[in-house]
């Protein structure tokens, strides 16, 4: 679903900064491609570019990312956390095997350990958003309005690229650098109508 | 402050943005030039409004027009704006149709069908409907934001927004 087929629902931006070139462009993908989870380890969230296509794809050659003027990715978050109530189950029972009334430290040790033994048993989840960037026309259609993601990839594209990107909304008028503040009668209603303010009164403006 | 609060600070511009749109709209007033191609808008199904504060601060119309409806009117006379409303772009024998929300973004989209048959060709053309799609949202801001930031938006645009809903609602 999203740039390639399927429904489209997306948040538009503009890039900050001067144009890379396709070789800094495909260093900084590079350089920020999506590293599977460690299970070992104990980081739950990952984040990196993966092929549009196919997210399990971190192998990306030019032919995959740049199609024509395009750039063509998907932000690919990786989780890696067990489910909560098992660990809670598991913590549980875990303390009541202990010979001595659990203190805190003891509560963080078995939940440390059980996490740790939870990972290795469970995959993690794979989330992939497509990404668009027309790099000529210095804007990017990401495909999704998630507050979260749309973060991540304002912070992976700074990371990647040292571009900002600055979203398509009612605030591009910030850039006029004059105060705008909203039309009373579209806040209070319009003079004269049932229950509103006369003309003159609270709604001059 | 971050970018995602300025853009919220500014949101009531996008609300503002949609109500003067649909003024146009109705009263024919709806074509806008994007890259020397023109293209016209209509509102064909269901619009949501909203406001600040008072009794209702959420209100969803649904119908084919929905926005052209004396509800809609009587909502906008009370001081209520629009908060996302779903629009049909028309250019040439081309047709595009979105929901356009406060914010700018767009949902459930709906491009021209596709001509061509081979899978890169028809991403490249799905994209470029897209972004022409894109292109013409920000023609019709900008459009708005040359009205909105002169003294034409409160000694004559706020005053004949105001006379379109009140002859509706005299009617």
């Amino acid at each position: 679903m999203g740039a390639l087929t399927g429904a489209i629902t997306i948040r538009r931006y503009a890039v900050r900064g001067d144009v890379p070139t396709t070789e800094r462009i495909l260093k900084g993908i590079r350089a920020h491609v999506q590293v599977p989870i460690d299970p070992e380890g104990d980081l739950e969230k990952a984040i990196g570019w993966a092929d549009i296509a196919d997210p399990s794809d971190t192998d990306l050659s030019a032919s995959k990312v740049f199609r024509d003027d395009l750039v063509v990715l998907g932000l690919r978050v990786d989780t890696l956390k067990p489910p909560t109530p098992v660990v809670q189950r598991l913590v549980s029972e875990q303390m009541k095997k202990l010979d001595h009334r659990p203190t805190r430290a003891d509560k963080c040790q078995i939940k440390d350990e059980v996490i740790k033994s939870l990972r290795k048993r469970y995959y993690p989840t794979i989330k992939s958003v497509d990404v668009v960037w027309d790099v000529h026309a210095k804007s990017v259609l990401f495909w999704t309005h998630s507050k979260q993601l749309n973060e991540w990839l304002e912070q992976m594209f700074n990371r990647s690229f040292g571009l900002d990107l600055i979203p398509l909304g009612p605030g591009v008028a910030a850039a006029l650098q004059q105060a705008l503040f909203p039309t009373p009668e579209m806040l209070m209603g319009f003079p004269g109508l049932p229950g509103r303010p006369v003309a003159g009164e609270d709604c001059d403006g | 402050m971050d970018k995602f609060d300025e853009v919220q600070d500014y949101v009531f511009l996008g609300r503002e943005f949609l109500t003067w749109l649909l003024w146009r709209a109705d009263r024919g007033d709806n074509s806008f030039n994007c890259y020397d191609r023109v293209f016209t808008v209509t509102f064909n199904g269901r619009i949501c409004l909203g406001s600040i504060d008072g009794d209702v601060v959420r209100g969803q119309l649904d119908g084919q027009s929905a926005a052209y409806s004396i509800e809609a009117r009587a909502a906008i006379g009370a001081g209520r704006t629009i908060n996302a409303a779903t629009i049909r772009f028309v250019s040439g024998e081309r047709e595009w149709s979105c929901v356009l929300t406060q914010t700018l973004d767009l949902r459930g989209v709906k491009i021209p069908a596709l001509l061509v048959e081979e899978t890169d060709d028809r991403f490249g053309e799905r994209m470029s409907l897209l972004l022409e799609l894109h292109q013409m949202v920000q023609a019709m801001y900008a459009d708005f934001l040359k009205v909105r930031t002169t003294e034409t938006w409160r000694a004559e645009t706020v005053p004949a927004i105001g006379v379109w809903v009140t002859t509706a609602l005299e009617a």
